[in-house]
């Protein structure tokens, strides 16, 4: 009888890890990533519905396109009245283009290794209730074009790394929580003449934000690490 | 979870709420029997012990002897009671107290389970003094453990699982000198390891299992429990090393660490427990390799140590020893190596899981010999070469998973031997050629999953003729051809159905049109054929089905209206014609229909717009006509519209402003007319595309465009547009590919770098700085690049002119005025004090000066005003601010030609160059912020009565 109870204690163990098994794309790291962000989320309107992680990869899942090699290249889940944290996994979509989750309720914070998105094109988070500071590791983003991170309440300064970014066209950090002082120099040149007609502008709403870097020998204390 | 079902389900037959076996009858019966009864009063339903006639069995406790006689002994809880031996049960009196699940459910809960209400029941047990055996297992008992529990010195059996007991002050628990059986398991104790159980030295069965123990498991545990045979600690948080000193119970039978934290190495002491047949570290932190040691379990039957990091490789001298082993679960580990060849030794193996791994090397083909296999996995690993033929002898085999590996070869023949398979999974490895026609015969298959591979050729006709329960076939990304069998789903079990990316020829089997389970099917990429309306029927569960792709014909049934499922219906790249029926507008869960490059014609039936999930839906490509219906505002989650390359006429109806998420619109290569509606401008999450070219649009561009600001290609070409394109639009600020080609639009073009690169071609009436435009005459400066390029080098240079004449002029006072020259401000030691301290902000300037008021001007000159500025530390600044409102076109090498020569100047540390602390641009003025000095200018001290007194000819020369 022992022995038969080991057995159906086995098929139970086996049964476990079956289902911790198909809790993971087989062998998908990039679909175990998105599917890490959907348990992470919470989903209302059941817009990640189709992320079913028994799929060999997550290129039929909705809201998700991949290229030819069958590599994520884009996640589009703006205003899809999402809640919950971005996860660190999200810096495994290699070849990720756009991530766009602006206009939801994403809180917590940018996770440091969204700087290891090579490809990033796009960076749209902005309309969330991001909270924390822009990660540095985003000076790493060297295609990035759009970084659109407004609307949050991001905090910090902004982190000088971006101004090595030669790609970067547009950057928008208002209504936010920053403090220092804005960059001037590399792509941030243009981003701040770009914006001379505009009644909005890129930087504004950030009540600590002490305006354009002065250059030169012009020290700066602004209490904001 | 080793802890029985089936044991419960037999236990609830009996239940048996309180076994007090062995009994005695002595001089304190007494005071016992007032426990009992106590106790009993204190449970919150009486009266189900009274239908037991709790009272009566006391009191007459020789009726009691001959039930001891009749009843099994409820044994330790791993076995079941209904075979445990007798052996154990003891020539004592004995009293059962035996409640039957009638009574209990009649009474009480329908579980049949007790509320201890009243903590007073549990101090009142401890006067049981004679009790030997006590089970509460499987009840609801909740609260601490009662201390007093210990008073009873002459149990050998306690088990208290299957409760909601919390954790006691252990300190307050004595040892129980007899206790052989000791189990806590499934109840909320959440404390560190009960201390009191290192001195039950005469311990065999210790379960803990299912509690929220935390911290090691202390030492004394392996040194003083020496009789242990079972220690099963199970689902706990326990973690820390796996102490070396376990190799001292050399007793053991059972161990059960799983699911646990432990971090250590697995110790090779535990190589001592030679007696272990059970030994489980599945799911902890677990690191290193197998130590060699462990080869000395030879009555090992169950090894289960998946779910952790352990690596280095399996050493044949394990499969030589391990010839017990019925279940073999290395699983979840970071094993590399090869296989030893020695596994065809362990020939009672039901379970061999080893993938997710670092294998390597072959599959050895001793692992035919295993002819008890029942699972067997070695997926996710990196083994090449063949699958072996001798695998053919594992008649009982159900289960077999190679995929993600680099296996080669062809599936061999024998395959037809192993009659058992339910799930035959090979997906992505190397494996080609033709299926062998053996496979026919696999009755059983359920689960036939042979995706990413090289496999070609026709699949075997025969191919689920035999099989009654087939659920799952995938082909996909392989080279098969012809037609496929007729019969795949001759019991219409069918679930899943993918076979994309292939070149299967032909009709599609008549059967899939009765499949009534179909849930995913995928077909696109190949070359089916055949009148899609007979080929599929209703399909109630289907989610996802994809066409694309192949030459299917047909019309569109008003079937698939019934497939209430239907998530996602993509048909693009086919022949189908005739309309779409109004029925799809039947399907509640549509969210992506796609039916681009067909022959379809009519309009877009209004029923379609009942489609609320939908977000994407695509169209392009076929003979619609008629116009875009206004209701398409109903389809609100809307974020990808293609209606390109139709006949579609009449105008853009506004009311597609209203689809807000919208990311891309492309009503492209259609005959619609009227003008673009303003309201376009209102899609501001339009980010991919809005492609309007190719129609008969005419009128203005409407300037509410330009709010399109994170817009990445626009395209307007070949309508018959007129007027300017909007000055607005140089604040789309993403735009990186414009077509504004052949059309009649005039006049300059919009500020901004990607407008010098967007196509404006047959436009006759344009200019501007863009290839192929003429500049625009003077009478338009602000948009003439060459103008602009001229009064910004102007303005530039008169800048820096300014710049040095200010120096210059404060130099010539510092030079001229005595009180300026020994000034303990111009010390340069002094200064660099003071520029360390003197740390200030551009918002701080703008704050003193209140956003550059009139007020606090203090001079004019043609390109900018000097302001003062005290600061919060109250260092006093001027800082000159210079127009550059039209330097969004400054050229970088001007700016930074600029930059550097600030740079420098803010660097030079001379008494009399009056100090430039820095410079910075702000929304289109550039700062110069310089160290303030009184006195005001030389002009003033120059031409000024001031002057005329202070600097005599003689001073000025």
């Amino acid at each position: 009888m022992e022995r038969w109870m080991w057995i159906e204690a086995t098929l139970v163990a086996l049964a476990v890890l079956s289902v911790m098994r198909v809790g993971l794309v087989r062998g998908h790291s990039e679909g175990d990533a998105l599917y890490t962000l959907r348990r992470s989320l919470f989903d209302p309107d059941n817009v990640l519905q189709s992320w079913d992680p028994n799929l060999v990869n997550p290129c039929t899942w909705f809201h998700i396109t991949c290229n030819q090699d069958g590599r994520v290249t884009r996640v589009d889940l703006g205003s899809s009245n999402l809640s919950g944290h971005l996860v660190p996994e999200l810096g495994k979509l290699e070849h990720l283009q756009y991530l766009e989750l602006y206009k939801n309720k994403i809180q917590g914070t940018i996770p440091v290794e969204l700087g290891n998105l090579k490809n990033l094109i796009s960076l749209d988070l902005y309309n969330n209730n991001i909270s924390g500071v822009i990660p540095p590791a985003l000076g790493n983003l060297k295609s990035l074009v759009f970084l659109r991170l407004n609307d949050n309440q991001l905090t910090g300064p902004i982190p000088r790394e971006l101004v090595g970014i030669s790609t970067l066209k547009v950057v928008d950090v208002s209504n936010n929580n920053l403090c220092g002082t804005i960059p001037t120099t590399g792509p941030f040149e243009h981003i701040q003449l770009n914006k001379i007609h505009e009644a909005l502008n890129s930087f504004e709403n950030n009540p600590r934000l002490e305006g354009p870097e002065l250059q030169g020998l012009a020290t700066y204390d602004t209490n904001c690490s | 979870m080793s802890i029985i079902p089936c044991t419960s389900i037999l236990v609830t037959q009996f239940v048996f709420l309180v076994s007090l076996l062995s009994f005695k009858v002595t001089s304190s019966s007494r005071t016992e029997e007032e426990s009992l009864i106590q106790w009993k009063n204190s449970l919150s339903s009486s009266s189900p012990l009274e239908h037991l006639g709790l009272s009566i069995t006391l009191k007459t406790f020789a009726a009691g002897l001959a039930l001891s006689a009749a009843l099994p002994e409820p044994s330790w809880r791993s076995t079941s009671p209904k075979q445990a031996s007798k052996e154990r049960l003891p020539s004592l009196i004995s009293v059962h107290f035996l409640i039957s699940p009638a009574s209990i459910s009649a009474s009480t809960t329908s579980t049949g389970r007790y509320h201890q209400q009243s903590p007073t029941y549990p101090r009142k047990i401890g006067q049981l003094k004679e009790l030997q055996y006590l089970s509460l297992y499987n009840n609801s008992l909740n609260g601490t453990i009662p201390y007093q529990i210990t008073n009873l010195q002459k149990i050998w059996y306690l088990d208290l699982g299957w409760n909601y007991l919390e954790s006691p002050d252990w300190s307050m628990f004595s040892t129980m000198p007899l206790l052989t059986h000791l189990s806590f398991s499934y109840n909320e104790l959440a404390s560190v390891f009960p201390e009191f159980i290192t001195d039950c030295r005469n311990l065999t069965h210790l379960d803990l299992s299912r509690n929220h123990l935390t911290g090691p498991v202390p030492d004394m545990v392996f040194r003083n429990l020496g009789k242990l045979e079972f220690l099963i600690l199970v689902d706990n948080k326990f973690g820390g090393n796996i102490s070396s000193s376990i190799g001292q119970l050399r007793n053991l039978q059972k161990l059960d660490l799983s699911a646990n934290s432990f971090n250590s190495s697995i110790p090779g002491e535990l190589g001592l427990c030679s007696n272990l047949t059970f030994l489980a570290l599945a799911g902890n932190l677990l690191a290193g390799s197998l130590p060699l040691s462990l080869a000395n379990l030879h009555k090992i039957e169950e090894l289960g140590l998946s779910s952790n990091s352990l690596s280095g490789q399996i050493s044949p001298h394990f499969f030589t020893n391990w010839t017990e082993l019925v279940s073999l679960q290395l699983q979840n580990n970071h094993f590399f190596g090869k296989i030893p060849s020695e596994i065809g030794l362990l020939k009672k193996l039901n379970y061999l899981l080893l993938y997710n791994n670092i294998l390597n090397g072959s599959i050895p083909s001793e692992i035919g010999n295993l002819g008890e296999l029942i699972f067997f996995d070695l997926s996710i690993n990196q083994l090449s070469g063949p699958i072996p033929p001798t695998m053919g002898k594992l008649t009982k085999l159900t289960l077999l998973q190679l995929f993600d590996n680099n296996l080669s070869g062809t599936i061999p023949l024998e395959i037809g031997n192993m009659r058992s398979l339910v799930t035959l999974d090979l997906n992505t490895n190397n494996l080609e050629g033709e299926l062998p026609e053996t496979m026919s015969v696999l009755n059983n298959l359920e689960i036939l999953s042979l995706f990413a591979n090289n496999f070609s050729g026709m699949i075997p006709r025969d191919l689920g003729k035999n099989n009654l329960n087939s659920k799952n076939v995938s082909f996909s990304t392989n080279s098969f051809s012809g037609q496929l069998p007729p019969r795949p789903c001759n019991s219409f079990t069918l679930e899943l159905l993918t076979i994309q990316n292939n070149n299967f020829t032909g009709p599609l089997p008549d059967c899939l049109r009765n499949c009534s389970n179909l849930v995913r099917v995928r077909l696109e990429g190949n070359h089916l054929s055949g009148d899609i309306s007979k080929a599929f029927g209703v399909h109630p569960n289907l989610n996802f089905i994809s066409l694309s792709g192949n030459q299917f014909s047909g019309k569109l049934s008003p079937e698939w209206g019934e497939s209430q499922n239907l998530t996602k219906l993509q048909i693009d790249g086919n022949k189908i014609s005739g309309k779409i029926p109004s029925d799809l507008g039947k399907l509640p869960q549509l969210q992506v229909l796609n039916l681009d490059s067909n022959e379809l014609i009519g309009e877009i039936p209004k029923e379609l717009m009942n489609l609320s999930r939908m977000f994407s839906l695509s169209l392009s490509n076929n003979l619609f006509t008629g116009e875009i219906p206004r209701s398409i505002v109903l389809l609100t989650n809307l974020q990808y519209l293609n209606l390109a390359g139709n006949k579609f006429n009449g105008s853009i109806p506004k009311e597609l402003a209203n689809c807000k998420q919208l990311d891309s619109l492309n009503l492209s290569h259609n005959s619609l007319s009227g003008e673009i509606p303003s309201e376009l401008g209102n899609l501001v999450n339009l980010r991919y595309l809005l492609d309007l070219s190719n129609n008969s649009l005419t009128g203005t561009i409407p300037s509410n465009l330009g709010k399109l600001a994170v817009l990445e290609s626009l395209n307007l070409s070949r309508n018959n547009l007129t007027g300017k394109i909007p000055a607005s639009f140089s604040s789309m600020l993403s735009l990186n590919s414009i077509d504004f080609s052949y059309n009649q639009l005039t006049g300059p073009i919009p500020n901004g770098n990607p407008f010098k690169r967007a196509n404006y071609t047959g436009n006759s009436g344009l200019c501007g700085n863009a290839e192929g435009l003429n500049p625009c005459s003077s009478t338009s400066p602000t948009n003439s690049k060459s103008f602009k390029n001229k009064t910004v080098l102007i303005g530039v240079l008169v800048s820096f002119c300014g710049l040095f004449f200010l120096a210059f002029i404060v130099a010539v006072i510092l030079i001229l005025h005595p009180r300026f020259k020994h000034s303990k401000k111009n010390d340069p030691y002094e200064w660099q004090n003071w520029g360390r301290e003197g740390m200030f902000t551009f918002s701080q300037i703008v704050k003193a000066t209140e956003n550059f008021n009139e007020k606090y001007c203090i001079g004019k000159g043609g390109f900018g005003s000097v302001y003062r500025a005290v600061l919060p530390q109250d260092q006093i600044v001027a800082v000159k601010r210079l127009s550059m409102l039209d330097s969004g076109d400054i050229s970088t090498t001007n700016r930074l030609s600029f930059e550097n020569e600030s740079k420098i100047l803010t660097e030079v540390k001379h008494r009399n160059i009056i100090k430039l602390f820095g410079f910075c641009f702000s929304k289109g003025f550039m700062y110069l912020v310089y160290k303030y000095i009184e006195r005001g200018s030389l002009g003033k001290v120059l031409y000024g009565e001031e002057g005329k007194t202070k600097l005599g000819w003689a001073a000025r020369i």
